[in-house]
C-alpha cells in the first residue's frame, strides 16, 4: 500500500497496516523532522522492523539530504531478517514506479559482517574461528605481501582481493539489497572479495545493516563507522539490552593464561625486532621518525578508508574524542624499549593477579600502584595500543590471532590510562561459584553505559532506540544520558486475545515453585517443573520453548529430570533440543528444532534467558505455541562487576539496587516470552513459572502489552489449572482467524490515508 | 517394497584379484546392492543396481563365495559363512526375478498413465487436477483441446508441482525412529540386573548417534571382541555413568571403553558441513563469528555430554539413518531448498496480506518495454499507449475474476472502481432520461453476484481464468523471433479469438440487468483480448514489412530502424 503521513508518501509492502504501526511511523517522522533522537517501545509482534524500514526509506526518498540508514542489530540472524524484509520492501516499492518515464528509485543496501562470514576464498573461508580467518586473510592481502608477490610470484595472494583491486574505481556494486549470502554470491561471480567490497561500498550505500559493536565498540567503530556523515539515521533495534552491550564494549578481562601467552608474545616480538634490526634497520628508524610526529597524524596507522590493504586491524579502544593527537612518549618510541615496557607491564599484571582475596579499586589507584612499581605514567599507557599496532605493522606480522593476548593487555593499558572515572578494576582469585578451582582474573569493567554510546549520540543527527520491551521507558534516557525528542510507548490493538500470559506459582502437589536461591536444590521444584512441562508437551501442538535462568541451572535441572524419568516422559511426546555454550551445536539444534516443528513431530527447545537464543531467535508461528519462563532471570548478583555497577548506578543516577535488579530480570523475562509472537495472527501461551511473578514489584515492571493480557484469575495457578487454561486457549486459537479485523486492528490504504487530515495522493 | 530400506547387512570381503580381498560391508536394499570397504582409503564403494543384473546369482560349492554376473566384470564376494551367503541370495533373488519380469514388459508399463499426462510427475499432476476444479477445467479445455501442449501448460505451474511433491513425499516415507531415547530397562524390584534387547534398527540408530561406536565396532568385532562382548562393555559403561551421575556407585576413572575411536576433528568437520545448510535466520554460529571471541563460560562436563547426546539423538531421529547408496555423501537436499525458500521471503506478517487465490497465476509482464523493443520509433507512441492500456486491463480482468471467486468463498466488497465504471457504462447505455434509470442504478451499485445466477457466475469465472491462462502464454510468445514462436502465437491467437466470439455470444444471449452485469464483468477481459489481438496483427504486419524490405533492400531497412 501507499499512503501519506503528514505530507510524506510512505510505501508499505502489505495490503493492510496495524494502527500502532501507523502511530509509530508518525512518531518516528516527528523525530526525523526535528533531527533529534527518539526512544520508541512497540509491543513485539507488531512488525517494528518493517515499519522502521518502510518509513525511513520513504523519508530518504522524499528528503535526499538525509544520509544513510544505519541499522544496528544484535545478531547476524536478525541482520539477515532485516535485509530480507528490506528486499521485499524495495521489490514492492518498485511496482509503483512502472509508469512510462518513471525510474524506480535506486537503493543500495548491504550487511557488513566479519571476514569469516563473508570470505569466499576456498581455503581461508574454511578457518574455524573469526580470528584465524582474519589472520589468514591478512597473510594474503597485507600490502607487503602483495608487494613481495610482484617480485616473487610464488608468494600467494588472494585472487578475490586482487580482483577488487584490479577493478579500481569500477569496483562498485549495482544498486540492490544484498544479504550476506547475496554478497558472497556476488563476490564469487565477480571475482571480488565480498568483505572488502562491502567495506568499500560503505560510502555509497543507502542502507547499512550491521552489528551493534560496529557502532558501539570504539575499536571497531573507529575503523568502520568513522567516515559516516552526520546526517545519518542510526537505528538500534531490539535495544533493551543496549546498556549491557555498551558496557561490554569497554570492558576487558585478563586471565592468567592470557598473561602467560602475552608474555610469550613479547618474547616473539623481541625476537622479531632483533631480526629486523639485523636485516632492515632502516624500517625501524623510519617508524621512530613517524612516531615523533604522532601516530595518526603521520599516517603510521591507517585512517579513514581501509583501502591501503588487508593489514588493518582493530583501532584504538578509547573513544574518538579521547584519543590524543600528539607525539608518542619518548620512552616507548624505540621498538626495543617498547618491548621491554610491555614485558614489565605483563610482569606487573602477573604480580597483581596472584592474589588470595578479591581486590577492587578504581583506575586512579591502580594507576598509582603501577606508577610506583614501574615508573610509567598514564600517558605512556594511553599510547600502548596504538604503539603495539604500529610495531606489528612495521614488523610485517600477519598472524594476528597469535598476538591476541598481548593486544588484550595493550587494550587494557590504554583504557586504564585514558579513563579515570566510570571504570572499576576487580581482581578475583577464583570464581565464587567454583571456589575450589583457582581461576584468577583481572577485570577492567566499564560501569557507565553512556560512555560508549555518547559519541553516537553526539555524532549523528537522529538515533532511534527501539524495542518491544523498554519499560520503564524513562529509565533509558538516564542510563544512556541523552535527551530524546520523542519518547513513546505504544499499545497493541487486538481483535482476539492471541497471547495468554499466566503465572504458575504451585506445582501439581500445591507446593510453591521458584528458582529463588533457597529453593534451587529442592527436588520438589524440579519435579513440579518437569511434570508441568510433560503435561504441556502432551497438550500443546508443535513447538514449545523454555527458558531457564542460567546455563548451570539448566544443566542441573536437565540432569535431575533425566534421573527422575521426566526427560523420558517428555520425549514420548516431543523431541528435545537443548542450547549449549557451543554455538555450532546450538545452531544445528535450532535448525533441527525447526525441522521437527515443520514435519509435525513437535519439539521442545530448552534454552537460557540471557543466552544467544533468547537474544536473537524468533519462535514465531508453529515454532513456538507456548513459552515457559522457569524462574526470574536475575543476574548473578554476587558478581563483583555487577555489585560495582549497582553502586555506580546508585551514586550517579540514584537508582535503587533492587529496583535495577528486578527491572533487569523482568525485561529479560519479557523479552524471552515475547519471542513467540511475531504477528497478530500468531498466538502463544506464556507461562511465567515462579511464585515471585505474582508479586506486584515484578508485575509492574512487565511491559504493558503483557500486563493488559494478564488476567487476575491467571496470577496464581497450579499445574492442573494451567493445563485447563492451556487447553481452552489452544482450542480457541485454533479456530479460523477471520479477517474481520479490518478497521479495528487493521487499516486499509484508504483508512491510512484518511488518518492524516488534508492529505491525499 | 520400499526401495531405500536396507534388507540385509553382511560382513563381506570383496575380491579384487586372487590375492587381494578387501574387508567391508554389503548392504542390500530393495533396488540396490552396495559394498563399502571398512577402510575408505583402500577402495571406492561398489554399487550394483539389482535390475541391471542380467542373470541369476552363482554360488560356489563348499566356499562362502557369491558371484554377481554384472555385464562388464563379474563381482565376487566372500561371505563369512555359507549361511550368510545363502541368506543374501535368498534376499536378492526375489528382487532380481521381479526386476527381470518387469523388464520384459516395460513398454506396456509406460503406456499406462492417463492419456495426456506424461513425464515423471504424471501421478502428481493427476492429483493436482483432481484436487483443483479450476485447473481441471483449464486443462481439459486447453490441453486436451489441443491449444496448449502438456509442457506449456505445466511450465508456469512448477511451484504447484513442487509443493505437492513435498506433500506426496510423506506417502512413501518410511517409519522413522521413535522420539524417545533408547534406554535400558532396569530389572524389576530394583535389582541391579539390567536387560537390554538390541534390534538391528536400534544398533543402526546407536551407530548414527555415536559414530565412534560404529568405528569401534568395525575395527574390533569380531577380531578382538565378540558382538556380545562389544555391547556389554559399552552398556556397562553407560549404566555406570548413569549411576555416577545419580550419585550412587563410585567409578572415578570412568571412561568410554571406545574413547580411542572418538574423532573430534571429524565431528567438527561434519558439523561445519551441516552449518552450510542451516537457515540463515537461526545461524548463531555466523553471529559468533561476527564478534570478538570471548572466553566461554565454564561448564559442568558431565551433564554437558548428556546434553550433547540428547541433541544428537534428536538430530538422528529427524534425519533418519543415511541409507547406503542412496545419498552416499549424507547431504539432505530437501530441507535446504525449503530453508532457502523461507529465507528468501522476508515478510512474515501474514495477516496484513489479502488472501490470494491459490493456483491462479496472473498475467504479469515484468518489463512492458521489452515487448516493444523491436518496434521502430514511428510505432512507439502507439505501442506505449497500448502497453499501458493492456496492463490496466489485465489487472482488471484479475480483479473481476477475484470478485467472482468471492461469490462462492469469502466476501470482500466489489471494488469501488469497478462499480464506478459500471455506473458510467449504465449511464451511457440508458441515455439521459431512460425510464429504467433508477432500476439500473440500483442494480449497478449492488454487487454483481446478487444479480447473476450461480451458473452464470461459474461460466464467467471460467471464461476469465481461461482467457488469463491463454493471455499468459500468448504474451510469453513475444517477441516473434523464431518460427516456433510465430506458430505458437498464431495457434494461441486462434484460441483467443474463439474466446472472444464466446464472450460476445454470452453477452448477446443475455438480457436486461443481467446483460449489463455480464458486459461490465467481461469488459476488462474483452479489452485485454482486443489489445492482444491488435498487438499480434501489428507485429505480423511489421514483420512482413521488414521481411519485404530486407529481401529487397537491406540498407534501406537499416535506415528505417535508425530513424
Amino acid at each position: 500500500m501507499r499512503f501519506v503521513i503528514e505530507g510524506l508518501t510512505v510505501y508499505f509492502p502489505y495490503d493492510y497496516i496495524y494502527p500502532e504501526q501507523f502511530q509509530y511511523m508518525l512518531e518516528l517522522k516527528h523525530a526525523l523532522d526535528a533531527k533529534g533522537h527518539c526512544l520508541l517501545e512497540m509491543p513485539t509482534g507488531t512488525g517494528k522492523t518493517i515499519t522502521l524500514l518502510s518509513l525511513i526509506t520513504s523519508y530518504q526518498l522524499a528528503h535526499p539530504e538525509v544520509g544513510k540508514l544505519i541499522y544496528c542489530t544484535r545478531t547476524v540472524p536478525e541482520m539477515e531478517k532485516v535485509l530480507a524484509e528490506l528486499k521485499e520492501l524495495v521489490h514492492y516499492r518498485d511496482r509503483y514506479f512502472h509508469e512510462p518515464g518513471m525510474e524506480p528509485p535506486k537503493i543500495l543496501a548491504l550487511g557488513l559482517s566479519s571476514r569469516k562470514n563473508l570470505c569466499v576464498h576456498p581455503r581461508v573461508a574454511e578457518e574455524g574461528s573469526r580470528e584465524s580467518c582474519d589472520s589468514q586473510c591478512r597473510k594474503l592481502t597485507a600490502s607487503w605481501v602483495r608487494e613481495a608477490h610482484v617480485t616473487n610470484p610464488d608468494i600467494e595472494t588472494c585472487t578475490f582481493y586482487e580482483g577488487l583491486e584490479a577493478a579500481g574505481a569500477e569496483g562498485v556494486m549495482e544498486p540492490g539489497v544484498y544479504t550476506l549470502q547475496d554478497m558472497r554470491e556476488f563476490g564469487r561471480k565477480k571475482g571480488w572479495c565480498p568483505y572488502f567490497t562491502a567495506r568499500h561500498m560503505l560510502a555509497f550505500a543507502n542502507v547499512m545493516v550491521y552489528n551493534y559493536q560496529y557502532m558501539l565498540d570504539p575499536k571497531v567503530s573507529n575503523m568502520v563507522s568513522r567516515e559516516l556523515e552526520k546526517e545519518c539515521v542510526v537505528v538500534f533495534d531490539e535495544a533493551h539490552n543496549i546498556d549491557n552491550v555498551c558496557i561490554e564494549a569497554l570492558s576487558v578481562t585478563l586471565r592468567r593464561q592470557t598473561l602467560d601467552s602475552a608474555m610469550r608474545n613479547v618474547g616473539k616480538l623481541k625476537a622479531a625486532v632483533d631480526k629486523c634490526k639485523a636485516t632492515d634497520e632502516q624500517r625501524l628508524k623510519a617508524e621512530y621518525q613517524r612516531l615523533i610526529g604522532g601516530l595518526q597524524e603521520r599516517g603510521a596507522l591507517p585512517r579513514g578508508r581501509p583501502t591501503p590493504g588487508g593489514e588493518d586491524w582493530l583501532a584504538n579502544p578509547a573513544l574518538p574524542e579521547d584519543i590524543l593527537r600528539e607525539a608518542v612518549p619518548g620512552n616507548i618510541r624505540r621498538a626495543e624499549h617498547f618491548c621491554a615496557f610491555l614485558k614489565r607491564l605483563v610482569e606487573h599484571l602477573k604480580g597483581r593477579i596472584s592474589v588470595q582475596i578479591v581486590e577492587q579499586e578504581s583506575c586512579t589507584t591502580f594507576l598509582a600502584t603501577l606508577q610506583e612499581t614501574m615508573a610509567v605514567d598514564g600517558k605512556t599507557l594511553r599510547f600502548c595500543y596504538d604503539r603495539l599496532s604500529s610495531l606489528l605493522k612495521t614488523l610485517e606480522i600477519t598472524d594476528m590471532d597469535d598476538f591476541t593476548p598481548i593486544h588484550l593487555v595493550a587494550d587494557f593499558a590504554t583504557l586504564v590510562g585514558t579513563y579515570a572515572k566510570g571504570f572499576a578494576i576487580i581482581i578475583e582469585p577464583y570464581d565464587d561459584r567454583l571456589p575450589s578451582v583457582p581461576d584468577p582474573v583481572i577485570q577492567l569493567s566499564c560501569l557507565d553505559a553512556s560512555l560508549a554510546v555518547r559519541p553516537v549520540f553526539q555524532k549523528f543527527q537522529t538515533v532511534v532506540i527501539t524495542s518491544g520491551t523498554l519499560s520503564p521507558i524513562d529509565l533509558y534516557p538516564r542510563i544512556l544520558n541523552f535527551n530524546p525528542v520523542a519518547i513513546q510507548s505504544f499499545a497493541m490493538t487486538l481483535t482476539r486475545d492471541c497471547m495468554c500470559p499466566v503465572v504458575l506459582t504451585r506445582g501439581a502437589d500445591q507446593t510453591a515453585v521458584s528458582t529463588a536461591y533457597e529453593m534451587r536444590e529442592d527436588e520438589n521444584v524440579a519435579r513440579n517443573y518437569g511434570r508441568m512441562l510433560v503435561e504441556l508437551a502432551a497438550a500443546i501442538p508443535d513447538g514449545i520453548v523454555c527458558f531457564f535462568v542460567s546455563y548451570s541451572y539448566m544443566d542441573k535441572i536437565v540432569s535431575k529430570w533425566n534421573d527422575m524419568g521426566v526427560l523420558q516422559d517428555l520425549m514420548a511426546h516431543k523431541l528435545v533440543f537443548i542450547e549449549t555454550v557451543d554455538v555450532v551445536e546450538t545452531t544445528l539444534a535450532l535448525d533441527n528444532f525447526r525441522r521437527a516443528c515443520d514435519c509435525g513431530r513437535g519439539a521442545v527447545f530448552l534454552s537460557v534467558a540471557r543466552g544467544k537464543v533468547a537474544e536473537g531467535i524468533d519462535f514465531d508461528r508453529h515454532y513456538g505455541r507456548c513459552v515457559v519462563m522457569f524462574g526470574v532471570p536475575y543476574q548473578y548478583t554476587l558478581s563483583r562487576i555487577l555489585r560495582a555497577r549497582l553502586e555506580y548506578l546508585r551514586e550517579t543516577f540514584q537508582i535503587k539496587e533492587s529496583d535495577y535488579l528486578s527491572f533487569d530480570a523482568v525485561r529479560q523475562a519479557a523479552q524471552c516470552v515475547g519471542r513467540v509472537i511475531r504477528s497478530k495472527a500468531d498466538y502463544g501461551l506464556m507461562v511465567f513459572a515462579d511464585k515471585r511473578y505474582q508479586r506486584a514489584d515484578k508485575r509492574d515492571k512487565l511491559p504493558g502489552w503483557i500486563t493488559t493480557h494478564l488476567k487476575d484469575a491467571h496470577l496464581n495457578l497450579s499445574t492442573d489449572m494451567l493445563m485447563h487454561i492451556a487447553r481452552e486457549f489452544m482450542r480457541a486459537m485454533a479456530q479460523p482467524y477471520d479477517g474481520l479485523a479490518i478497521g479495528k486492528s487493521l487499516l486499509t490504504e484508504a483508512q491510512a490515508n484518511a488518518m492524516s487530515p488534508g492529505a491525499s495522493l | 517394497m520400499d526401495g531405500s530400506m536396507s534388507l540385509l547387512v553382511k560382513r563381506v570381503r570383496f575380491t579384487v584379484s586372487k590375492e587381494v580381498k578387501l574387508p567391508g560391508v554389503l548392504t542390500v536394499t530393495g533396488t540396490q546392492m552396495c559394498w563399502a570397504p571398512h577402510d575408505p582409503t583402500q577402495s571406492q564403494p561398489v554399487y550394483v543396481d539389482i535390475k541391471s543384473i542380467p542373470d541369476s546369482l552363482q554360488r560356489a560349492k563348499g566356499k562362502p563365495l557369491l558371484r554377481v554376473p554384472v555385464p562388464n566384470r563379474p563381482l565376487v564376494f566372500e561371505f563369512e559363512s555359507e549361511v550368510d551367503r545363502d541368506q543374501a541370495v535368498d534376499v536378492i533373488t526375489p528382487i532380481l526375478k521381479e526386476a527381470q519380469r518387469k523388464g520384459k514388459a516395460p513398454v506396456a508399463d509406460l503406456q499406462r498413465p492417463t492419456p495426456g499426462l506424461q513425464g515423471p510427475q504424471a501421478a502428481l499432476k493427476q492429483k493436482l487436477l483432481q484436487e483443483d476444479r479450476d485447473l481441471q477445467q483449464l486443462y481439459n479445455q486447453l490441453v486436451e483441446g489441443g491449444i496448449l501442449s502438456e509442457g506449456e501448460f505445466w511450465k508456469g505451474r512448477q511451484n504447484l508441482l513442487k509443493e505437492s511433491l513435498r506433500g506426496s513425499r510423506d506417502a512413501r516415507q518410511q517409519a522413522g525412529f521413535k522420539t524417545a531415547m533408547i534406554s535400558e530397562q532396569a530389572g524389576e524390584g530394583g535389582s541391579r540386573k539390567v536387560t537390554l534387547s538390541l534390534t538391528p534398527k536400534i544398533v543402526q540408530q546407536l551407530f548414527a548417534e555415536k559414530p565412534h561406536l560404529h568405528r569401534a565396532h568395525t575395527a574390533m568385532v569380531p577380531e578382538r571382541l565378540s558382538e556380545k562382548e562389544f555391547w556389554e562393555r559399552y552398556f556397562n559403561y553407560e549404566v555406570a555413568r548413569k549411576a555416577k551421575r545419580q550419585g550412587r556407585g563410585a567409578g572415578d576413572d570412568l571412561e568410554d571403553p571406545y574413547k580411542e575411536f572418538m574423532d573430534e576433528e571429524l565431528d567438527f568437520r561434519e558439523a561445519q558441513k551441516r552449518l552450510q545448510f542451516v537457515n540463515a535466520t537461526v545461524n548463531l554460529a555466523a553471529d559468533a563469528f561476527d564478534r570478538e571471541s570471548r572466553p566461554s563460560e565454564m561448564e559442568a562436563p558431565d551433564s554437558r555430554s548428556m546434553i550433547r547426546d540428547i541433541n544428537k539423538h534428536a538430530a538422528v531421529v529427524l534425519d533418519g539413518v543415511p541409507t547406503p547408496g542412496l545419498a552416499p555423501d549424507g547431504e539432505r537436499p530437501a530441507p535446504t531448498s525449503s530453508a532457502a525458500g523461507e529465507a528468501a521471503s522476508g515478510l512474515v506478517l501474514d495477516d496484513l496480506r489479502k488472501p490470494g487465490v491459490v493456483g491462479f497465476s496472473e498475467l504479469r509482464i515484468q518489463d512492458p518495454k521489452r515487448c516493444y523493443d523491436g518496434t521502430p520509433a514511428a510505432a512507439a507512441p502507439a505501442a506505449a499507449a497500448a502497453g499501458t492500456g493492456r496492463r490496466r486491463t489485465a489487472a482488471d480482468a484479475l480483479k473481476a475474476a477475484e470478485a467472482l471467486r468471492a461469490a462462492g468463498i469469502s466476501n470482500p466488497p466489489i471494488s469501488s472502481r469497478a462499480a464506478e465504471a459500471a455506473l458510467a457504462d449504465v449511464a451511457a447505455r440508458s441515455g439521459a432520461a431512460g425510464a429504467g434509470w433508477d432500476d439500473a442504478l440500483r442494480a449497478a451499485s449492488g454487487p454483481p453476484q446478487a444479480n447473476l445466477s450461480p451458473q452464470m457466475q461459474a461460466v464467467l469465472r471460467e471464461a476469465c481464468l481461461t482467457v488469463n491462462e491463454l493471455l499468459r502464454h500468448f504474451w510469453a510468445a513475444f517477441p516473434l523471433s523464431s518460427a516456433t514462436r510465430e506458430t505458437r502465437a498464431l495457434r494461441l491467437k486462434k484460441a483467443l479469438s474463439d474466446q472472444y466470439d464466446r464472450t460476445t455470444a454470452m453477452q448477446e444471449s443475455s438480457q436486461g440487468i443481467e446483460r449489463m452485469h455480464i458486459t461490465q464483468l467481461l469488459k476488462p477481459l474483452r479489452l485485454a483480448l482486443d489489445t492482444a489481438l491488435a498487438k499480434h496483427d501489428r507485429e505480423i504486419d511489421l514483420k512482413r514489412a521488414q521481411d519485404r524490405k530486407s529481401t529487397s533492400d537491406a540498407p534501406a531497412g537499416m535506415q528505417t530502424s535508425a530513424a
